[in-house]
């Protein structure tokens, strides 16, 4: 399986494909450093974990956008012929499909991490500013969510047709920027940018960091319906193999 | 099979494809969008709202279909018979020129569809020729671009969906904010700011046909590149390509478009090459040290090509050389000097290509150090620029129907000169063009009898003045006591007298003369209301002239009863300039920090409230300037870098000059007005403070006397801590 994941790995980081996507995503997220985060939002420091959260919410439709590109990979009409292949061998379905996930999931880490790091760049050249602990828990509110839920969705709409993954990329577009807000935001952008508007100064004049419920709730639906959609998907890998 | 006769098989196919009429259908209907839902352009002027925001939709529509028909032979999985008999370069080169062919057919379509409606929307005002001209500039080369673009990226990916986000991408960075103030990188939305309906639309057109051009090059140059990479012999990209530059005319073409489009956006002659931001500093920077010459006399000579939109002038200085030193003069960096001369003979000077700073640029030079008077006489041409730091501001232009020179378009002006206090000014402009010099309607022309006239006139102070020319009438009135003197287009002739402007001028003038005084004109000196071009924007007063943007005087704003917190409070807050700045109290205290809150505006801001609760009613005076006032103040309050001054400083200097300028605007305009309105409640309501008002102004106004913060909280009898607004402070 490690060599099966290394080679899915390979063929899904080492193409043109993906280095000018990552180029891509490092350049907004660039743009949005400089061009957003550096007034920060909610009146709040551009290095507070309402600004660092609203920073990894506007960039993550494009590296939700990337995960669904590379998904259509393992789903376009060519690969649906080889599967023919692959069936035939011996390697576990069930197997297959989650090292085939997590080497999506690698390639989400890689770009999460160039976002990271411009991001730190950016504090610590621009404003001096070289903590990292805030930044741990929008971080883990932010992404995780992101991530599962577009791997579940992603792999359920590709195996029912590969088109729906470019319907699903039209929507997260949609929603990633024609912003829906509130606490139900997919990636949360809206509600870092104005929750903290209602919530009373603290002693350094930001509010603190705490959530509503609402939005904690939100972010576990998404996490756990990602989770079902991928296992949902995984269900349907099995069931392909056992029926074939 | 001839390329000609395969654009015509392809052109056929395409006008018979049930997708193509829907898709033409579709584009047709772009313009609707235009009128509501995207509206870049200003809608105040009529020709904006129903011509410039309309053409500005619908190019996306066109790469879809760009896209599709470039796909349509590898969905069909026909590409193994069309590439055995046809170049596949020559197929797609065909194809596209088939779909931009389609395209400007339905661009024409379009625009005939809207042409009953615009004209009778846009009424008495409608110009045909701009109309045509905004569906030939904008539209139509915007529809191109997009297909090129699209059809480009569909044949270096040769897969729709990856085509189809890099497109979006495209268009995603041509609308972000991040490109916001730059004409160039609007590569699907061109920035249109404005349009004008009575002075001309040159500068816009102009700049976005350059825009264009750009485009097209480089869309091109894209598609051109795209052919090399159209797969053939079964090979992979780089094979293609390999295959591909054996026809050397294709990458020739790509590299001569794409250089194209690089040569004229980095020659662009409509934003000069300076810093991004406004230096402050550089005029202090600027006028060190003096260079021991006088100049006792001035003529200057201007001479616009209207066509070209280029000036052509020459400056005569008669001056006297005290001493050593070398000399300077500044000007618009899009002029180049001509020639520099003394007493006749050539001197040699050095412009600094690259000094731009502020929108001029230096020329250095040494002038001979003689005690007698001598000639000095600098020859310049070329085309105006915008400062780089006011990219977007369109101060100069030169067109058929409209001149507009102000500070360095005008021409060389220089410091290190003693100036003199007065200079002669020949103007020859074409026929139809009345000049404004400094707000002064010039009369008796010398005809020239080639289509030009040429004005003559004096100007009695230091350095340029502002020159207007365009196709003039004038009214005189008299309001409070005061002559009136109302300059505007021809074409709005109508709007003010259907709709009564010199009365909505005389009640503004009446309320300030009853509330806080009359104005102190020296006798027979007339105030002058000049209306200025869209594009200009806002307002501006001075001493005993105002002038305002054209959009206040439009038909929809003046039939408007509900503009209120807008373009009409534009208009009478400019007029109210005249009690506090210009000829009145000019407020301000240049050597203290505070002078970033306290100037004209405090005072202006909160008169023109207390006008519209007279003729609105408090909740509407509340709502619209109390309300707005707190918000704005609430706002810089709570803003990071107000609480922490400390990190401002660590920002880029661009941010900072921003941030300051927000912070200024914010402390002039809300902060100042809702402090005086708490002022007037400390020392017991309106008509308690407009007394204090009207002394102030008896006492202050034409003095020439610098009326400051503590003069103001003196007339009050108040101390500073009584007026700070406390954070409960709500009214």
């Amino acid at each position: 399986m490690n060599k099966i994941f290394k080679y899915e790995l390979r063929r899904l980081l080492w193409n043109k494909f993906f280095i000018g996507l990552l180029l891509i995503n490092g350049l907004y997220a660039w743009f949005v450093l400089t061009g957003d985060i550096i007034a920060g939002v909610a009146y709040t420091a551009p290095f507070s974990p309402w600004s660092f959260g609203a920073y990894l919410a506007k960039t993550m439709p494009i590296t939700v956008l990337t995960v669904l590109f590379l998904l259509t990979f393992y789903y376009a009409k060519k690969e649906k012929r080889v599967e023919v292949l692959t069936g035939a061998t011996p390697v576990n379905p069930v197997r297959y499909s989650l090292v085939r996930s997590g080497a999506i999931a690698t390639a989400f880490l890689i770009l999460v991490a160039l976002l990271l790091g411009l991001s730190l760049y950016f504090y610590a050249s621009i404003l001096d500013y070289w903590h990292v602990t805030p930044f741990i828990l929008p971080a883990l509110l932010v992404l995780p969510p992101c991530l599962i839920f577009a791997l579940g969705a992603g792999h359920l709409a590709g195996r029912l047709h590969v088109g729906l993954l470019y319907v699903l990329m039209l929507a997260v577009l949609l929603v990633g920027f024609g912003g829906i807000g509130g606490a139900f935001d997919p990636f949360g952008g809206g509600y870092f940018s104005v929750y903290p508007l209602s919530l009373p100064a603290g002693a350094d004049g930001d509010p603190a960091f705490t959530l509503s419920a609402g939005f904690l709730i939100a972010r576990a639906v998404y996490l756990g319906v990602g989770g079902g959609l991928f296992l949902m998907g995984i269900g349907a890998a099995r069931k392909k193999a056992t029926t074939a | 099979m001839k390329a000609f006769a395969l654009y015509r098989v392809e052109l056929r196919r395409l006008a018979l494809s049930k997708f193509t009429w829907i898709a033409a259908g579709l584009s047709v209907c772009g313009p609707l969008f235009g009128y509501d839902m995207y509206v870049p352009s200003s809608t105040w002027v009529m020709t904006g709202k129903y011509i410039a925001n309309p053409v500005l939709a619908g190019a996306v529509l066109w790469a879809v279909l760009s896209m599709l028909e470039s796909d349509r032979i590898y969905r069909a999985k026909t590409d193994v018979l069309t590439d055995a008999v046809l170049s596949p370069d020559t197929l797609a080169a065909s194809r596209m020129f088939a779909v931009m062919t389609l395209c400007a057919a339905v661009s024409l379509l379009t625009a005939l569809v809207y042409l009953p409606y615009t004209m009778n929307k846009v009424g008495y005002l409608f110009e045909l020729g701009l109309y045509a001209y905004s569906f030939l500039i904008v539209l139509l080369p915007t529809w191109w671009i997009s297909i090129l673009l699209a059809a480009a990226l569909y044949q270096i990916t040769r897969r729709i969906e990856l085509a189809g986000l890099l497109y979006a991408v495209c268009v995603y960075f041509s609308f972000s904010q991040f490109f916001g103030n730059h004409y160039f990188t609007h590569w699907i939305n061109p920035i249109i700011l404005s349009y004008s309906d009575g002075f001309s639309n040159a500068s816009p057109l102009r700049i976005t046909l350059y825009t264009r051009f750009i485009w097209l090059a480089i869309a091109g140059g894209a598609f051109a590149l795209s052919l090399l990479c159209m797969r053939r012999y079964q090979k992979n990209l780089l094979g293609s390509i390999a295959r591909g530059v054996r026809k050397i005319y294709i990458p020739i073409t790509a590299a001569a478009l794409v250089s194209a489009g690089v040569f004229l956006w980095t020659g662009q002659p409509f934003v000069d090459h300076g810093p991004i931001e406004y230096d402050y500093e550089y005029r202090y920077r600027r006028d060190v040290g003096s260079s021991n010459t006088r100049v006792s006399s001035a003529s200057y000579r201007l001479e616009p090509n209207v066509m070209a939109g280029r000036l052509k002038g020459r400056v005569t200085f008669d001056f006297t050389k005290y001493g050593e030193g070398e000399d300077w003069i500044a000007m618009n960096p899009g002029y180049t000097i001509a020639k520099m001369t003394v007493d006749g003979d050539d001197i040699p000077y050095k412009t600094l290509i690259g000094s731009e700073v502020n929108g001029e640029r230096k020329t250095v030079f040494t002038l001979p150090p003689v005690s007698a008077r001598r000639n000095l006489v600098v020859e310049y041409e070329g085309f105006p620029s915008s400062a780089k730091c006011f990219p977007l501001s369109v101060t100069t232009e030169i067109s058929l129907e409209y001149i507009s020179l102000i500070n360095d378009g005008v021409g060389p002006f220089s410091t290190s000169f003693v100036p003199c206090a007065s200079s002669t000014w020949e103007l020859i402009l074409p026929s139809g063009l009345t000049p404004v010099v400094d707000h002064v309607l010039l009369e008796n022309p010398e005809d020239n009898h080639n289509g030009t006239k040429t004005w003559r006139t004096t100007i009695y102070r230091y350095g340029l003045p502002w020159i207007l020319a365009a196709d003039f009438d004038a009214i005189t009135f008299e309001a409070a006591g005061t002559a009136v003197e109302l300059i505007y287009a021809h074409k709005y002739d109508r709007n003010m007298r259907e709709y009564g402007v010199s009365k909505a001028i005389a009640d503004v003038m009446n309320y300030c003369t009853e509330h806080q005084g009359k104005l102190g004109f020296a006798k027979g000196k007339r105030l002058v209301m000049l209306q200025r071009s869209a594009m200009f924007g806002g307002g501006n007063a001075g001493d005993g002239w105002v002038e305002w943007s054209e959009d206040i005087f439009t038909q929809s704003n003046l039939s408007d009863p509900l503009k209120g917190a807008s373009a009409m409070e534009v208009f009478a807050h400019e007029i109210i300039h005249e009690w506090w700045g210009g000829l009145g109290v000019v407020c301000g205290e240049y050597d203290d920090p505070f002078y970033a809150a306290w100037s004209d505006e405090g005072l202006t801001v909160y008169t023109t409230y207390r006008l519209m609760k007279e003729k609105y009613g408090e909740l509407y005076a509340a709502q619209n300037y109390i309300d707005v006032w707190q918000a704005a103040v609430d706002k810089q309050n709570r803003g990071f870098y107000y609480r922490h001054p400390e990190y401002l400083a660590k920002l880029p200097e661009q941010y900072q000059a921003q941030l300051n300028s927000e912070a200024r605007e914010t402390n002039q305009y809300c902060r100042m007005p809702l402090m005086i309105l708490k002022a007037e409640r400390l020392v017991g309501g309106e008509a308690k403070f407009d007394e204090i008002l009207q002394a102030i102004h008896r006492q202050y106004a034409s003095t020439g006397q610098m009326f400051t913060y503590q003069d103001f909280l003196d007339a009050c009898d108040l101390r500073e801590e009584d007026v700070i607004l406390e954070q409960d402070f709500q009214i």
